[in-house]
């Protein structure tokens, strides 16, 4: 953050600051503005606010995220988003200053000391326990424990439950988006009256947004989005920081049992810690491991009917006044601006750190910064301007990724220096090459209002122009360049839009504020009527009161005083009737004393009353005039800045105007060599333009009257499609018709074949019923062959078989033919009409082919069997033929072997 | 104190092939001279090993674990493994320490628990072990305690999470993997003493002995090296804690290195692995490996003086002294 690296100073806009705050900044030697003295010319580093929710306009106002300035509030935000997204870090309310821990936590926001565990952090705080998150969804007995040591400090542990359940489940969401690691470290425990949560964690790219994306104060459906709010809500202190060294959040919560800080007076803290910068060490921290406290936790259920208790009490008791402890409280020595700043703790123990030295690291420019420096690059190459990531009208310049510090740089550039030269007092001077022109002119013009030439100019008016001057006139080239670049992004009547938007808002924020202002003057005249009022009363009393001296002058009781005192002077005695009448006066004077008395105590009491409602008057005009003044001053402010923007704007239209006149009179008088060519370029683009805008007219006229056409002809294309199907089934069909003859050709043959084999069998049959003659015949011989009958019998049962398996062969080809005749009839059926039930016809036909072309896949199939079974059947019959062969030739030798009968035959 | 001397058996090559840690003295006696071949706690060579297989050798083993406190062990952390709710979770975790404390107050070697840690825990491939033993067996030792006390040293700091456990040990394992290349050196490894007995030093102890540049560049980056060897192998299951490896030898003044940041305001879980880290030394004679917990009790290093640390060693030390309450009282 560095902030130890500037004088602390703040911007107070809340009026008369609360003694113990002003006596604070006093002893830290921080340096107070006022708004009304000099708020402009001072370096101011924070700004104290109260009662003030927009901070936007707060930002606008007094650049706080362009000059890294930062919001503290001592009242309550409304909007959290809005407080952190302006730069507000911390929230800390007038009643924590009553006691010890306000000073302490502002020394912990300013300094920017803490580390990662409880003692590092609050170095008072005495640790309870500890443990580790490793599952965010099992925490139960850790929170149990820690609920229980709550209790025994007298917390309120159902806040404590609450935030730590919607703490660790925004950090679970964290990690979710891998945006935090595992595990979550958590500490506890107590000081004095105050109980103490933290929970460290590694998060290496978290950003500003994640943060304020958890704040939101409304309840939706997305939890992530308020868990943070509900756990900032539920504690009094909350305390975020972020250490960048180490990539760690260390969050921290605090929970007090002083009745005077409220719901309404809590607070929070964000801030940008510097790695090991721990000021504290805390001996007792951290000795005692979780594995041996195994006790057991008791029920506290009953504590939860004392907290009603407790609030009716709290309700019943007396605001105690507030009684600084010094010994306890830290105190932080020295100022900020100091190299070397030492913390130390009063009333601990513990030895005293001396604390980290301010690295002068930061001081020393970027490697970018020394080039514009050298004067070897320009301003324009190297600068940056990076627009705001929530607003787009903030920017910030940047070099090398780092803030440009144009006051540093500037002075530097103006000096021309060598960066390693690194001299203490440097002034301009040289007009040479190296520096840049803007610079330059910068300083004729400041010579010029000097009446002065440059050569003149004595060390002090250098001076000048490098301190005031300077930076102005680089921030403003640099602006400039922005500007113009939007400006080409951008043509002219944009930004005379976006200045019209601007000036709409501006005047928008002016009705605001003079609505703001009329509130404030009715306030002050409600303050001054009662005023008036509060001095009529008392005229009206002091009147009253002479009334009753007059009234009191014409009393009986003053006659019998007289005489009284007569007798007294006479000495004479007084009878019974005097001394009872004395009696009575004494008794009336004893009363009117006791009313006087009385009355002169209310009288009394009155005044004080009324000195006190003056001064409470007199402070809160007073207060409301600074407020006046303050807002005043914020508007002529803006109201400057605006006026400076729209004559800018002005000026830029104007010139652009002369530009454009210029223009177009050096067109009309007489054109250039190059303008001609220019205008002949034009020219041809022109006619080109002009061809292809015919070309398109044709076009776009041939697109309408197809469009016609096809409108006109729509049903009777829907008919010629439906034909070109229609045809293309036909000529699908006449196909299968083709396949379908073809296969009954096959077919036929096939059955022809069939019928030559079975003509053969027949006659095979015959052959073997004549063999059969003859071999019964040759039984009666004596040497009869038993094996050829034997193997008739079996050829016999063979060509059963095959008879049968012809018989089914046949009825297949039979079943194929019956089928392709099916289909064939379909095809018959299945013409086209093309009448409107066509489509329905197609789709009939489509499922037809389809069946078709099936029938044909089963009778290849069939065939193929059919094939197959008559080359068997082939094979079966050539080895019959074989065997007939066999047997005829057997017959033949047997007919040779019998003996001839007488008439000269064989048997 | 050292124990009496163990029984001398006949160990197999095929029985010697099973194991991956040597848990033992193995030699050969030859008439009346000891050949030392392996020391325990250093890898069983496979090329040893299969030098010696086709003869069938067998060797002279002296066994240095106690097989039955290693299986208590490895039960313990399979138990662990499968716990959920961080009540159970933290009474084994109590169990181990108390388990731990009771046994190696009495001379019990070390190894017996490195050895359940390292078939429990350890998630780093056989090879970049080998990578690691081959550089330096001493390097590789002290990897394999130094893991195993972090297991302690996790348990007795509040991590029961048996991930966070094992991301513990493969992280004080890996810390050093980076110095596993050709340049390491004697010189290498007694600066690694020098800076984990002085932080800061280490660089000095180099320039004092002119290392050559290698060296000094092994010795200042082997940081980065380590981290990217976790990172690349994806060996966590919390990637984020590879950070530690980054600045185990940043100091909070940014004179550490490899990058001179200033790194303080370490998190315990970071102090439990620099502090295991610091517990072992690279070269030394390991007097711990049979009196731990006096060891432990009575450690004094220079880290323990940053303050993460401090806290580490002393809610270790808390839990021991509990336990030796305990043990006194008989509760």
């Amino acid at each position: 953050m560095g902030k130890m690296n500037r004088q602390l100073a703040i911007l107070n806009l809340t009026g008369a600051l609360l003694p113990e705050l002003k006596e604070y900044f006093i002893s830290r030697n921080i340096l107070v503005v006022d708004p009304l003295i000099n708020s402009g010319t001072a370096d101011w580093t924070h700004i104290i606010t109260k009662d003030i929710h927009d901070f936007n306009l707060i930002n606008d106002t007094y650049d706080l995220t362009q000059k890294d300035r930062h919001i503290i509030s001592l009242s309550q935000v409304s909007d959290l988003q809005n407080f952190t997204i302006n730069n507000g870090n911390i929230i800390l309310d007038d009643i924590w200053f009553k006691g010890n821990l306000g000073s302490f936590i502002m020394d912990k926001y300013f300094q920017g000391y803490g580390g990662i565990t409880l003692g590092d952090n609050y170095p008072s705080f005495q640790e309870m326990g500890s443990f580790n998150v490793t599952n965010p969804f099992n925490t139960g007995e850790y929170l149990d424990r820690m609920v229980q040591k709550a209790f025994e400090s007298g917390i309120e542990a159902l806040t404590l439950k609450t935030y730590f359940d919607h703490l660790v489940m925004y950090v679970a969401g964290l990690k979710k988006k891998e945006k935090a690691g595992l595990p979550f470290e958590i500490t506890y425990g107590v000081y004095e009256d105050v109980f103490a949560l933290q929970m460290h964690f590694f998060s290496q790219r978290l950003e500003i947004l994640d943060v304020t994306t958890g704040l939101s104060s409304i309840i939706t459906k997305k939890a992530d989005e308020y868990f943070l709010n509900v756990a900032v809500q539920s504690a009094d202190f909350f305390d975020f920081s972020y250490m960048p060294e180490v990539n760690k959040v260390i969050i921290t919560g605090l929970w007090t049992k002083d009745e005077r800080i409220k719901f309404e007076n809590r607070g929070l803290m964000f801030t940008a810690l510097e790695a090991g910068r721990i000021f504290h060490k805390y001996e007792n921290e951290g000795a005692s491991s979780s594995l041996v406290s195994d006790n057991e936790i008791p029920d506290f259920t009953d504590k939860l009917s004392f907290s009603q208790k407790d609030e009716l009490i709290a309700t019943s008791t007396v605001l105690k006044g507030s009684s600084v402890q010094e010994e306890s409280s830290a105190v932080v020595k020295g100022s900020a601006d100091e190299a070397i700043t030492s913390t130390v703790v009063a009333g601990s123990e513990t030895e005293k750190e001396t604390l980290t030295k301010v690295s002068s690291a930061e001081e020393v420019e970027t490697e970018d910064e020394v080039r514009i420096i050298k004067g070897e690059m320009g301003l324009d190459e190297l600068v940056n301007v990076v627009k705001s990531k929530f607003e787009e009208e903030k920017s910030v310049i940047r070099v090398s990724g780092n803030k440009l510090d144009i006051e540093k740089v500037a002075y530097r550039i103006a000096a021309s220096v060598d960066e390693s030269t690194k001299e203490s007092n440097l002034k301009v001077r040289s007009l040479g090459n190296k520096i840049p022109d803007l610079i330059k002119t910068g300083l004729f013009d400041f010579a010029k209002n000097l009446n002065k030439s440059v050569d003149d100019l004595g060390d002090s008016d250098i001076d000048q122009f490098q301190i005031q001057k300077l930076p102005e006139i680089i921030r403003q080239g640099i602006l400039k360049k922005e500007e113009k670049s939007a400006a080409r992004e951008n043509n002219p009547q944009d930004s005379t839009r976006i200045i019209e938007a601007k000036l709409l808002n501006a005047t928008q924020e002016n009705d605001k504020l003079k609505s703001q202002l009329r509130n404030l003057a009715a306030e002050v005249r409600i303050l001054k009527e009662s005023r008036a009022k509060v001095a009529e009363i008392q005229m009206k009393a002091t009147k009253a009161a002479v009334e009753v001296v007059a009234q009191k002058s014409d009393d009986p009781d003053d006659e019998l005083r007289k005489q009284f005192q007569q007798k007294i002077n006479d000495q004479k005695l007084l009878n019974e009737m005097e001394l009872k009448k004395l009696g009575g006066l004494l008794e009336r004077e004893s009363k009117l004393i006791a009313e006087v008395k009385a009355e002169e105590m209310k009288t009394r009491k009155l005044h004080i009353e009324n000195i006190q409602k003056e001064t409470f008057y007199s402070q809160e005009i007073e207060k409301s005039q600074r407020q006046l003044k303050a807002k005043d001053l914020m508007l002529i402010k803006t109201k400057e800045s605006f006026t400076k923007l729209v004559e800018k704007k002005e000026n830029e239209i104007s010139e652009l105007r002369q530009k454009t006149d210029q223009l177009s009179r050096t067109l009309a008088t007489a054109p250039s060599q190059t303008q001609t060519k220019t205008i002949k370029d034009l020219e041809k683009q022109n006619a080109n333009l002009f061809k292809q805008l015919d070309v398109y007219k044709i076009k776009l006229s041939s697109l309408a009257s197809k469009m016609q056409t096809t409108k006109d002809d729509d049903n009777k294309d829907d008919a010629r499609k439906l034909q070109m199907i229609n045809n293309q089934l036909k000529n699908q069909l006449d196909m299968a018709k083709k396949e379908s003859e073809k296969w009954q050709s096959k077919a036929s043959q096939d059955h022809g074949q069939i019928l030559a084999m079975k003509q053969e069998k027949v006659r095979l049959e015959q052959v073997i019923k004549k063999l059969n003659i003859e071999s019964s015949k040759e039984s009666s011989a004596p040497q009869q062959p038993t094996v050829n009958d034997q193997e008739l019998k079996r050829l016999q049962a063979h060509n059963q078989i095959l008879e049968n398996q012809l018989k089914e062969n046949s009825t297949k080809v039979m079943a194929l033919e019956s089928k392709l005749q099916e289909a064939l009839k379909l095809q018959r059926t299945g013409q086209p009409t093309g009448d409107d039930g066509s489509k329905v016809k197609v789709t009939q036909l489509e499922n037809s082919v389809k069946k078709l072309t099936q029938d044909i896949v089963e009778s290849k199939g069939l065939l193929a069997e059919a094939k197959k079974e008559t080359n068997k059947l082939r094979q079966e019959k050539t080895a019959l033929q074989n065997m007939v062969d066999k047997l005829k030739k057997d017959a033949v030798k047997a007919k040779a072997a019998m003996p001839k009968k007488p008439n000269g035959k064989a048997a | 104190m050292k124990p009496q001397k163990q029984m001398i058996t006949k160990l197999p090559v095929k029985d010697l092939a099973k194991k991956i840690i040597c848990d033992g003295h193995l030699f050969l006696i030859s008439g009346e001279r000891k050949f030392y071949l392996m020391k325990p706690g250093v890898l069983v060579d496979p090329d040893f090993v299969k030098k010696h297989a086709p003869n069938n050798s067998t060797f002279d083993f002296e066994c240095v674990v106690n097989q039955e406190l290693k299986d208590k062990f490895t039960n313990h952390f399979r138990e662990l493994r499968y716990l959920q709710f961080e009540k159970d979770l933290r009474l084994k975790c109590s169990d181990i320490v108390h388990d731990f404390y009771l046994h190696y107050s009495v001379p019990e070697h070390f190894l017996s628990f490195a050895l359940a840690c390292h078939e429990a825990f350890c998630g780093i491939s056989l090879d970049d072990q080998l990578r690691m033993h081959e550089t330096d067996m001493h390097l590789f030792r002290k990897a394999l305690y130094s893991s195993a006390f972090a297991i302690i040293a996790g348990m007795t700091n509040d991590f029961f999470h048996y991930l966070m456990l094992k991301d513990f040990y493969n992280l004080t394992f890996a810390l050093d993997i980076g110095l596993c290349e050709s340049n390491y050196s004697y010189y290498v490894s007694e600066a690694c003493n020098a800076e984990n007995r002085n932080p800061g030093s280490g660089r000095r102890y180099l320039l004092k002995e002119k290392a050559s540049d290698f060296e000094l560049a092994l010795f200042l980056k082997h940081p980065e090296k380590s981290y990217q060897y976790i990172k690349e192998r994806s060996i966590l299951a919390f990637p984020e804690l590879a950070e530690v490896t980054l600045y185990q030898h940043e100091l909070t003044d940014g004179s550490g290195f490899p990058r001179g940041v200033i790194k303080g305001q370490i998190s315990s879980w970071e102090a439990v692995v620099i502090f295991s880290d610091s517990l072992v030394e690279i070269l030394s004679e390991y007097t711990f490996e049979y009196e731990v917990i006096s060891y432990l009790t009575n450690f004094e290093n220079q880290k323990l003086k940053d303050l993460p640390v401090n806290r580490v060693y002393k809610k270790l030390c808390h839990a021991f002294s509990h336990f030796q309450a305990m043990k006194e009282t008989g509760s």
